[in-house]
């Protein structure tokens, strides 16, 4: 069996990403989890959080790419992965000035959305979105 | 006989003609591109998530299904369908095939004691419809394919039909659109969004049952409303690149229709321009003969 698992992310506007590599770590509801070629079938809900490719070799390792996600699913069998999510933004697209605008509209709209709209948890999700890549910016480790 | 100076402005005029329609060919064609792109980017998702939902759903009792992927009761429901036409028109037949099956559906939905409510997205349905069955109208989108934002679609279709559901204003929900198939070719498509279709697994589909995080039903009632607001949008990108084809196709008619009218026309001016100037010179020597007579 190869070492190698093939991933795939799909958003509903394309295909991000589909390539092989032999350990993803994404943010599951009840914790992150790391997955490697040969893992047990299985079907998880993510939060918005960030998703890594590749093997760290060391804590500083930068051949491991980094990607914020929104939420979304995964279906895991032994030789793929399908993450489906509504946004992933690679670690070097990061904008900031955006994400800071981003959060600041998205705190609003929850402020003024009464929790039981089902607006609210879509921007709920956005907050949350955004806080996980301001995490990542000021410099994290997941 | 047609005089001279009718015959030119006709001309000018079938001319003006081809070449509008002919920069709507080519505007079409640039815009076909990319919506061509997109709806072919919106198809592994929605595959996918349609393939989970599907391996779900053979592992939970149909009793205990959530009411979005529930068999519907026998006996006449409240059907809600949502139609996706152009905003504009000049496209050939794509509107109104769209808008001849729909009504088809409806008289047979009617006649089988069924309630029919209509959802448009897009202008042209609800324009030439609104008059026979603006009593079942419940929503019309406009200006959605210009923008293709998949968070736009989900707020404004998606959501409401899911709180119409949850409040119980229907019972089934079938959307109707022209699949993007090439260029040239465009498929009209029924396809049954609430409850869930679940189709029969093929053998190459992993079968037994993989772990859950949290748990079966909590996964699938987060896939069902993502489901449902998906295909929603899919169906607009394969509509909005089937709108764009048919109409590039529908101009590059057009333009060949012309050029043979603008052809017709130009012997047609030549030939009475000839007749006119041979009449002069007739008329010119057989004033020359008489007095010379």
């Amino acid at each position: 069996m190869s070492i190698f698992i093939h991933l795939e992310v799909v958003t509903p506007e394309s295909v991000l990403i589909s390539e092989d590599t032999d350990l993803v770590t994404a943010p599951g509801v009840e914790g992150y989890f790391g997955v490697m070629a040969g893992h047990a079938p299985m079907v998880t809900l993510l939060k918005p959080g960030v998703m890594t490719i590749g093997f760290p070799v060391s804590p500083e390792d930068n051949k491991v790419k980094r990607y914020i996600i929104a939420g979304g699913y995964v279906e895991v069998l032994p030789e793929k992965v399908t993450i489906l999510t509504e946004r992933a933004v690679a670690r070097e697209d990061l904008d900031r000035q955006k994400i800071e605008l981003e959060l600041k509209e998205a705190q609003d709209k929850v402020c003024a959305i009464p929790s039981s709209d089902p607006q609210c948890a879509y921007w709920q999700n956005r907050v949350d979105f955004a806080n996980a890549c301001l995490g990542v910016l000021v410099g994290h480790k997941v | 006989m047609a005089n001279l100076k009718h015959l030119r402005n006709r001309i000018r005029s079938v001319n003006n003609t081809r070449q509008i329609t002919k920069a709507m060919k080519m505007v079409s064609a640039a815009k076909l591109r990319r919506s061509q792109e997109r709806a072919l980017a919106t198809r592994p998702y929605s595959q996918r998530i349609r393939a989970m939902i599907n391996g779900i759903a053979a592992l939970i009792p149909a009793t205990g299904a959530p009411p979005l992927l529930a068999p519907v009761r026998e006996g006449p429901r409240k059907i809600h369908l949502v139609i996706y036409t152009a905003d504009r028109g000049l496209c050939g037949s794509f509107n109104s095939v769209v808008i001849r099956s729909t009504r088809a559906r409806i008289a047979q939905l009617t006649a089988q004691g069924h309630k029919v409510m209509l959802t448009f997205v897009g202008r042209k349905a609800h324009d030439v419809m609104k008059r026979q069955y603006g009593d079942l109208v419940r929503d019309v989108h406009v200006g959605l394919s210009r923008v293709l934002s998949f968070d736009l679609t989900e707020q404004q279709v998606a959501a409401k039909l899911l709180t119409d559901f949850s409040n119980g204003e229907f019972d089934e929900c079938h959307i109707v659109f022209n699949a993007f198939k090439s260029a040239m070719t465009q498929e009209l498509t029924w396809r049954q969004i609430i409850p869930a279709p679940i189709e029969p697994l093929g053998d190459d589909e992993p079968r037994g049952s993989p772990l859950f995080e949290p748990d079966e039903e909590t996964v699938l009632e987060a896939l069902l409303p993502r489901n449902i607001a998906v295909q929603v949008f899919q169906a607009l990108t394969e509509s909005n690149a089937a709108e764009h084809a048919a109409r590039m196709t529908a101009m590059d008619n057009a333009v060949r229709n012309a050029g043979e009218m603008l052809k017709k026309l130009s012997i047609t001016y030549n030939r009475t321009r000839q007749a006119a100037i041979t009449t002069e010179l007739m008329e010119i020597i057989g004033g020359s003969e008489s007095l010379k007579g």
